[in-house]
């Protein structure tokens, strides 16, 4: 079989979860959401012609993180330290090996920058991006996503955007009226 | 907040398919009342506006679609594929822990990286980094179940 040209530039690193990783694709006309336990890469595609909104939210997950690698770390690295100067013989290079490895993870939990939760949304859906969760990659994905997003819709003009929010608004709720009719429920059959 | 020009964008609505008026106008292949507007891309039926499925600048029936979609003709509407390329380097990999098991896992290593090799590769990764690695392991640990047969097989 012929090799495939590349029809994908990856825009995200790797981001593990319980069943496997997300990685997050860019593609001619389309954003890849990649799946991948291993054995099996799931897909779901993202139009850019659909996209309607990409939300960015901050979240407590880098600091939650470092209080428990932390934890972790004073829980492992102190009787490392105490056994040491009592001269238990492999004890300490045990507790010392898991205390760096935990200190390890804690640094690069903070070198990675402040967390976020990213959605997409569309018309008909709003999903969650799992393969962003670092504030930083998720703004180099915004701005590499808006140049791609505005070649296909355009740009959006602040102003007017504000005059459609506005009139929205206004508007309201749409009436009770105007809602297509509910058919309804058949009467269960009687004896 | 990022916000594109689409969530401004009316809902689109569908097309309605045109009841045919006059005679000798070509009719859909699925609804012979309604009015032909485009040939499928894939099998030339005529095709009402009901049964027109656009799918990145071509027009093509259900029944096109659907076998497509089945068969794995069209890349867009892929959802998943295995990857032999990483099933390949496990079993190349992981048996090396109980050793004795790679004398089956080796060959299953080779033949599934061959395998998938004529199969539908990941749309993201590139298939022959891991598979090679996966083969020229495998191929390592054949070699020293070879050398080992040969020793004992002398030595009786």
């Amino acid at each position: 079989m012929p090799t495939a040209p590349k029809l994908y530039r990856r825009v995200s690193g790797r981001t593990a979860s319980f069943t496997g990783y997300h990685r997050l694709y860019e593609g001619a006309d389309h954003l890849l959401l990649v799946h991948s336990t291993g054995i099996r890469e799931d897909y779901r595609r993202f139009f850019y012609r659909d996209l309607q909104a990409i939300i960015v939210r901050p979240t407590s997950r880098r600091r939650d993180n470092a209080v428990a690698w932390g934890a972790f770390t004073a829980v492992t690295g102190l009787p490392a330290l105490a056994t040491a100067l009592a001269g238990v013989p492999v004890l300490p290079i045990v507790l010392g090996v898991l205390a760096a490895s935990f200190g390890a993870v804690l640094i690069a939990n903070q070198a990675l920058g402040p967390t976020c939760e990213c959605h997409l949304q569309t018309a008909v859906q709003c999903e969650a991006l799992p393969a962003l969760r670092r504030l930083n990659r998720a703004q180099k994905f915004l701005g590499q996503i808006r140049a791609r997003v505005a070649e296909v819709q355009g740009v959006l003009d602040p102003e007017e955007f504000a005059a459609r929010l506005a009139a929205n608004r206004a508007a309201g709720p749409v009436a009770e009226a105007e809602l297509p009719p509910v058919m309804a429920p058949e009467a269960p059959p009687t004896a | 907040m990022e916000v594109f020009p689409a969530l401004l964008r009316a809902p689109a609505t569908g097309r309605k398919a045109e009841t045919i008026l006059l005679d000798g106008e070509a009719g859909c292949f699925y609804h012979p009342e309604k009015k032909a507007e485009i040939p499928c891309a894939e099998c030339g039926r005529f095709l009402c506006a009901l049964c027109d499925v656009e799918l990145n600048d071509r027009h093509l029936c259900p029944a096109c679609l659907e076998a497509g979609a089945k068969q794995g003709r069209l890349v867009e509407l892929e959802q998943r594929r295995v990857r032999y390329d990483s099933i390949a380097l496990a079993l190349a990999i992981v048996p090396l822990l109980m050793w004795p098991f790679t004398f089956a896992t080796a060959p299953a290593a080779i033949a599934c990286a061959l395998y998938g090799a004529r199969q539908p590769r990941s749309l993201v990764s590139r298939y022959w980094p891991r598979a090679a690695v996966a083969i020229v392991i495998a191929s390592a640990e054949l070699l020293g179940w070879a050398v080992v047969l040969y020793v004992v097989f002398r030595d009786a």
